[in-house]
Parts: structure tokens; C-alpha cells; sequence
């Protein structure tokens, strides 16, 4: 510490009371600048509001996802098929119908859907397009392969869907319960 | 806290702005107080930064090359006119900016360079060049602001 360093210190008490503020002057400021009115977007009542909208959106969303998208697709006429794919399409038919079931019961605990959901509506399209053509094609071996692959398709991606929610849902209650 | 500011801002009237705005974050950031330090300490500490927060946005802070006008300057010796505070403050003040904000904090404020160098966001050198800079001003001025 030189002598200029050491003679600062030395004055350190008088440094602070060379000039004096005008106290009421600054007081009034900081009253005027602690009302002054916070910007419509730092109100949390905004940000309470947006957490609440994003959250019915998401409900709704899902609800809509749960009840539109997913909801069982309509079983193809079965009649016209010759004997032995009928009676395969019938257990196709009932094959399906118990994992639709399965997977919404799945689905009202948890409304997250994988990405296989995606697949099994644009199936779900295309079944329905060829329902359309159905009455009109020959009902040939042709005919009725196409017809079951559809539902081997639809097996496959439920079951696949069926499988990741059990996964997530298995995953969720193991993390509450480290939690816990 | 008053006569930092202004040896921070080199005007009054900046330094009572800043003093409001200071203390109305003071007020708002009470409940992050942590005791690490005492009240005082933490209070100046954030009127420090709200001053350096107010020069950076009035004016660009400028911590030019100095080693030119160094030279030209008388090297500062170990000994300096008597002088009293109001002397050193008035002095201070006639500084320019990046020297006097580091001769504030470094003798004043007691601040270390390598502090001050964050805080500035300069080098450490840097600092150190502006705090011998205003040791040469002042070994100037002093005299001058006695006399008047």
C-alpha cells in the first residue's frame, strides 16, 4: 500500500460524507419507482392464466386424440368373403377388438399416445378406403389377402402401441416410487 | 454510498437516480439477502453495480490504449500534496471515466484488480494500467483542486 492508498484509508469515513444527497428528493423517487406498475406480462396472474389455458389445451387435445382419433374403426364386412378367410377375418376381427379395448382402458390412466398412434390412424385411413372399393372388387383370394393384411397390420401396430404405454406407464410408477 | 456513486458516475445528479433505483431493488431483493456478508456491504454492493449498470448504458465505458499517454505523463511517485477528502473527491471526479471508475473501486472501494476486472469485464492488466493512469492525474489535479 503506497501513501496515496494509505491516506485514502485514512479519510475513508470523511470520503463518504463529502456531499450530502437530498434524502427527501431520493425518497420520494424510490416510493415512485417501487409503485410504479409492472408490465402486464410480469403480472403472475398472466402466467397463472397461460399455465391454465396451455393446460386445458393440452386436455383437450388429448380428449380429442383419446375419443376421435382412436375411436374403434369399423370392422369390414365380413359376409362376402369366401369360407376359408371368413372364419380367419372373424378372429382377426376379435383380435383387434380386444386390444382397442385394452389400449383405451390403458389410455384413460394414461392420454400420452406413442408415436405408433400415428401409424395405426393412417391405417385406419386406408382400411377405411378400401372398405369403400370392397363391395365393388371380386371377392377372390386377392381380394381377401388384402383384406386380413389390414388387420394383421392393425395387430401389430396396437400391440406395439399397447406395449409402449405399459412401458411408460411401468416407468412412471418405479420413478414415484424412488420419490416416494 | 451517495459519494461512491458519484465517484463512480462522475455527476450528482446521476448518482441521486441511481441511488433510487438502488435502493427500490434493494427493497425488492431483500428476501435474497443471505447473511454471507453483512446488510451494508450487500446494500453497496448493489448500488455499485446499479452506478457501473448506468454508466455502461449512458455511455460506452472506455478503457482505451493507454501506454501512448502514460508516457506522456509524469511517472507517480510515492508522494502526493497533502490533500484532504473533499480535495480527493473533487479531484476524482475530474477524472476520466475508466480511470476514475478503477481508482474508485481499487482505493476507494477496496475492491482487488482481479475483482474490479470482472466486474468491468476488462483484463487484469487493464485495470491496473487505468488505476496508475489516474495516480498520474491526480498527482495533478490534487495540487490544482487545493489551490482552488
Amino acid at each position: 500500500m503506497d501513501a496515496l492508498e494509505k491516506r485514502i484509508k485514512a479519510l475513508q469515513e470523511s470520503m463518504d460524507e463529502v456531499e450530502m444527497p437530498d434524502s427527501q428528493a431520493i425518497w420520494a423517487g424510490i416510493v415512485t419507482l417501487s409503485e410504479k406498475k409492472a408490465p402486464w406480462w410480469r403480472k403472475p396472474f398472466w402466467w397463472i392464466s397461460f399455465g391454465i389455458l396451455l393446460l386445458g389445451s393440452g386436455i383437450s387435445l388429448g380428449y380429442w386424440w383419446s375419443e376421435s382419433k382412436h375411436q374403434p374403426a369399423e370392422h369390414m364386412p365380413i359376409a362376402d368373403l369366401p369360407e376359408p378367410w371368413r372364419n380367419k377375418a372373424i378372429e382377426y376381427q376379435k383380435l383387434v377388438s380386444e386390444q382397442e379395448t385394452q389400449m383405451h382402458a390403458l389410455l384413460a390412466a394414461n392420454t400420452q399416445l406413442p408415436l405408433e398412434a400415428k401409424e395405426l390412424e393412417e391405417l385406419d385411413r386406408l382400411q377405411q378406403d378400401f372398405m369403400a372399393d370392397f363391395q365393388a372388387l371380386p371377392k377372390d383370394e386377392k381380394t381377401a389377402a388384402r383384406y386380413l393384411h389390414y388387420y394383421e397390420q392393425k395387430i401389430r401396430i396396437l400391440e406395439l402401441i399397447i406395449k409402449q404405454i405399459q412401458l411408460r406407464r411401468n416407468e412412471t410408477e418405479k420413478r414415484q416410487s424412488l420419490d416416494i | 454510498m451517495y459519494n461512491t456513486a458519484i465517484r463512480i458516475l462522475g455527476h450528482s445528479g446521476e448518482a441521486q437516480d441511481v441511488l433510487q433505483e438502488g435502493f427500490t431493488r434493494v427493497f425488492q431483493q431483500l428476501h435474497t439477502f443471505r447473511q454471507e456478508s453483512g446488510i451494508g456491504t450487500w446494500i453497496k454492493r448493489i448500488i455499485v453495480n446499479t452506478a457501473l449498470n448506468q454508466l455502461r448504458t449512458k455511455k460506452q465505458l472506455q478503457f482505451v490504449e493507454l501506454n501512448q499517454q502514460l508516457e506522456q505523463l509524469p511517472e507517480a511517485t510515492d508522494t502526493f500534496p497533502d490533500f484532504d477528502a473533499e480535495t480527493l473527491h473533487v479531484a476524482i471526479k475530474k477524472l476520466p471515466d475508466g480511470a476514475r471508475v478503477v481508482f474508485t473501486l481499487f482505493a476507494v472501494e477496496q475492491m482487488s484488480h482481479q475483482a474490479i476486472a470482472l466486474q468491468l469485464g476488462i483484463t487484469e492488466s487493464t485495470s491496473k494500467t487505468q488505476y496508475r493512469r489516474a495516480k498520474q492525474l491526480l498527482k495533478t489535479y490534487l495540487p490544482q483542486t487545493a489551490n482552488s
